[in-house]
């Protein structure tokens, strides 16, 4: 008896040693700022005052630049952020969106058949779920950052943001995902086409379509106008994609355009006016491209009422 | 309940220290009370079917010793046993089929969606090895059903064994034992290097095998061979970590099961490898089917041996799942291993003439690439997708492309090679490895740190993948 008593006492013992580390790397990892915790906060402070929200995924976070608008925005937009996570945040902020006048929501080739806790970046669903509270999976895993990367890498971010002072934030303030860097774009296109193809049956099609729909409806009960946008593409990316699944994206926006009178929908998948020189890859605008699109949403904004609701 | 998660660890080491509390005459309890709630966490139909199956097996058993029709109850009991997998595993295999010849349908191949069979390939060949060993006398039948019941579901090997013996499991459990810390430790140490095989290596390395079988166009040629070549890793350290996890548990009760494992790419030929790789089911067919066959057709001379190698074999693929490409890897382990035994005498003198390390390691080298060769047999969803991987291996034309290789999985290599470098030295290198076990043995502040850094290793890379390859057999 003795014997386990002192066995249980090890054991214990070490456990504790194992929890205290996982408990200070955790803590020491959720305080290293992100853009995660930058947009959040902006939010908790700015909401009732934001006039023009972006969302979306990363065709939104690289694709608005906030900078360049007249009315007061705010970019929320994140990678991989779909449909279900851009309604949550609308929510999470449901009482105070006192100025809100537009929603801007890309609507692009992958948007209606992915949601971001079942597809391959699940993990960054720990992002919302630890810095937003916005919890869509019942996975414990992403409660923490410490079950979501590998020992080297979660080493490597802690040393970097404690050692060398390198945050994680690579947005600017108001949101605009900063991308200083080009890449190939006929190869990062196909690869892209490929890559946002991979769905299953279509299997999320009509939860989307329902989640769109919940969407245009807050916008309503909130006075404002829901703006969707097919985001600009390269053409080695538009020019490999399945047409039944870009036919049903399209659809799901006209429709929801014709069934409600605060909808609109720009579609610029295939726009002249984007050339090589506003990409930074196959489906993603640069800097240049950035501003282009904002300065286009702009001025359809600043016309006073958009009368037109397809463009 | 997942077997590598934190609740499943945190559950087995709480209970360790609950069952060592406990009278003897209350473990068995507790450890049926852990085994069926493990089981009824996959699915509540399969915890009444496994109920159920094994009272069909303890009465038939019961009744083996004292019937008069044995022959009977024994063919029965076989029949029963071989019907329920048949139906449950290999319905689209064997009985679909048929039935799709006469347009019938039916909806007995729903059953398996109902019942969720995991576990079946194993605890039904337990079922059938505890049939024959009472009807050939060599056991007793048991008569107590808790105790048979937990031979049949124990938690920690009912996923995927290992393929225990009723005479080897039932009186370990009869016989108390005191709490032990040296045997404690051993346990949760070797349950420890199970879940780093699994979680840090295993893991790492899945994502090149299970995409070189999905996207044949990044991999091809030389990236193709090396994923080939990776093959019998990954399928090692996964199998075998679930085995360290299964038997270092077990351990921690004072219960030795049986082993799975003893370094078996250090084999020389693959008879050899055999004897070395999932042993407890290899062997589980050696003792029940090649020797058996081989008796009942002695009378061929030689060729009994043949032909029950390749009976043997043949079922030994097709346990391993419903299709014409599992039973071709049966068929492929039986001609080497015919061709060893016809041919020994002859590669004998041919080898005798080498020098013994050319020697050696030709051997093993050729063992492994035609294990790795067999297992896309294994990791192709069906036959054709395997004659394509072939086809693949064939265009050298390709060149190495690192994008078809994951940058996690280079961490995992470094730690295998470890593990490999530690068997190597267990099997040819006494003084290295007798040196390495005294020093590990000898400084506890090193072996706990190693622990330590092992179970960070661990956590930081939980969630990701987590069955085991030879759980979906």
């Amino acid at each position: 008896m003795n014997g386990m008593k002192h066995f249980f006492y090890k054991v214990t013992l070490f456990i504790l040693l194992i929890t205290l580390t996982c408990l200070l790397t955790e803590y020491f990892l959720r305080r290293i700022p992100n853009e995660y915790t930058l947009k959040r906060e902006y939010l908790d402070k700015n909401s009732d005052s934001i006039e023009v929200l972006f969302l979306g995924g990363s065709h939104g976070r690289s694709g608005f630049n906030p900078v360049y608008m007249t009315k007061r925005s705010f970019n929320a937009a994140q990678h991989s952020q779909s449909l279900d996570y851009d309604f949550e945040i609308l929510k999470k902020y449901q009482n105070k969106w006192s100025n809100l006048q537009y929603i801007i929501l890309p609507i692009s080739y992958g948007t209606m058949f992915s949601k971001l806790a079942t597809g391959p970046e699940a993990w960054r669903a720990k992002s919302y779920i630890i810095y937003f509270d916005i919890i869509l999976t019942d996975n414990l895993r992403y409660h923490t950052e410490i079950m979501n990367g590998i020992l080297g890498t979660q080493f490597y971010r802690l040393y970097s943001y404690y050692s060398k002072k390198i945050d994680e934030v690579n947005c600017t303030d108001l949101g605009w995902g900063i991308a200083n860097f080009s890449n190939d774009l006929v190869k990062t296109g196909l690869d892209a086409a490929k890559r946002h193809a991979e769905f299953d049956d279509y299997k999320y099609y009509k939860e989307m379509t329902s989640i769109l729909d919940s969407i245009s409806s807050f916008a309503k009960r909130n006075n404002a106008r829901l703006l969707m946008i097919t985001t600009p593409t390269f053409i080695s990316y538009r020019e490999n994609l399945k047409k039944n699944q870009l036919d049903l994206t399209i659809n799901a926006a006209r429709n929801l355009v014709n069934n409600n009178d605060n909808c609109y929908y720009l579609n610029l998948f295939n726009d002249s006016f984007f050339t090589d020189a506003d990409f930074r890859d196959g489906d993603h605008l640069n800097a240049n491209g950035a501003r282009k699109l904002t300065l286009i949403i702009d001025s359809l904004i600043n016309q006073g009422t958009i009368t037109n609701k397809f463009y | 309940m997942e077997i590598i998660s934190i609740p499943f660890a945190a559950v087995s080491i709480i209970s360790i220290f609950i069952y060592y509390l406990l009278e003897h005459k209350y473990r068995t309890f507790f450890h049926l009370f852990l085994s069926l709630g493990f089981v009824a966490s996959f699915s509540r139909n399969l915890l009444f079917y496994v109920l159920i199956y094994s009272l069909i097996n303890y009465f038939i058993g019961l009744k083996l010793q004292t019937s008069k029709y044995k022959k009977t109850l024994f063919g029965i009991g076989i029949a029963l046993n071989l019907l329920q997998i048949i139906v449950l595993k290999y319905y689209d295999f064997t009985i679909g089929p048929v039935f799709q010849l006469f347009s019938y349908t039916s909806s007995i191949s729903h059953l398996s969606e109902l019942i969720v069979p995991v576990g079946i390939s194993y605890f039904t060949l337990q079922g059938i090895g505890y049939l024959i060993n009472v009807k050939m006398g060599w056991e007793k039948s048991e008569k107590d059903f808790p105790d048979f019941l937990l031979y049949m579901i124990f938690y920690p090997k009912f996923l995927s064994g290992p393929v225990e013996r009723s005479n080897h499991f039932l009186p370990q459990i009869k016989k108390g034992n005191s709490f032990n810390e040296q045997k404690v430790a051993e346990g949760l140490k070797i349950a420890l290097f199970g879940f780093f095989k699994k979680v840090v290596i295993a893991n790492q390395l899945s994502i090149v095998v299970t995409s070189s079988h999905t996207d044949l166009e990044l991999y091809s040629g030389i990236n193709l061979w090396i994923a080939t070549l990776i093959q019998p890793l990954y399928l090692y350290f996964d199998f075998s970590g679930y085995t360290d996890i299964a038997i270092g548990l077990a351990k921690t009760f004072g219960i030795d099961l049986l082993p799975n494992f003893n370094r078996p790419f250090f084999s020389q030929n693959v008879t050899t490898f055999w004897r070395r790789f999932h042993m407890s089911l290899s062997f589980w067919f050696n003792d029940y089917i090649f020797k058996q066959l081989s008796f009942r057709f002695r009378k061929w001379g030689i060729y009994a041996s043949v032909f029950a190698v390749f009976v043997t074999f043949s079922l030994f693929g097709i346990w391993h799942g419903a299709g014409w490409n599992f039973m071709i890897l049966g068929v492929l382990q039986a001609f080497a291993l015919n061709y060893e035994f016809f041919t020994k005498r002859q590669r004998s003198e041919i080898f005798s003439k080498m020098p013994e390390f050319l020697r050696v390691w030709s051997g093993r080298l050729f063992t492994y690439i035609f294990f790795s060769l067999s297992l896309i047999f294994v990791f192709s969803p069906d036959l054709e997708s395997s004659l394509n991987y072939f086809i693949g291996l064939t265009d050298l034309n390709s060149g190495f492309d690192l994008r078809a290789f994951s940058l996690r999985s280079l961490p995992a290599l470094c730690f295998l090679s470890l593990f490999l470098l530690f068997e190597y030295f267990e099997q040819d290198k006494d003084k290295i490895y007798n040196k390495i076990v005294k020093f590990w043995n000898y400084h506890s502040f090193f072996r706990i740190s190693i622990y330590y850094i092992m179970v960070i290793l661990i956590i930081s890379q939980l969630g990701e993948k987590l069955t085991f390859v030879y759980q979906a057999f």
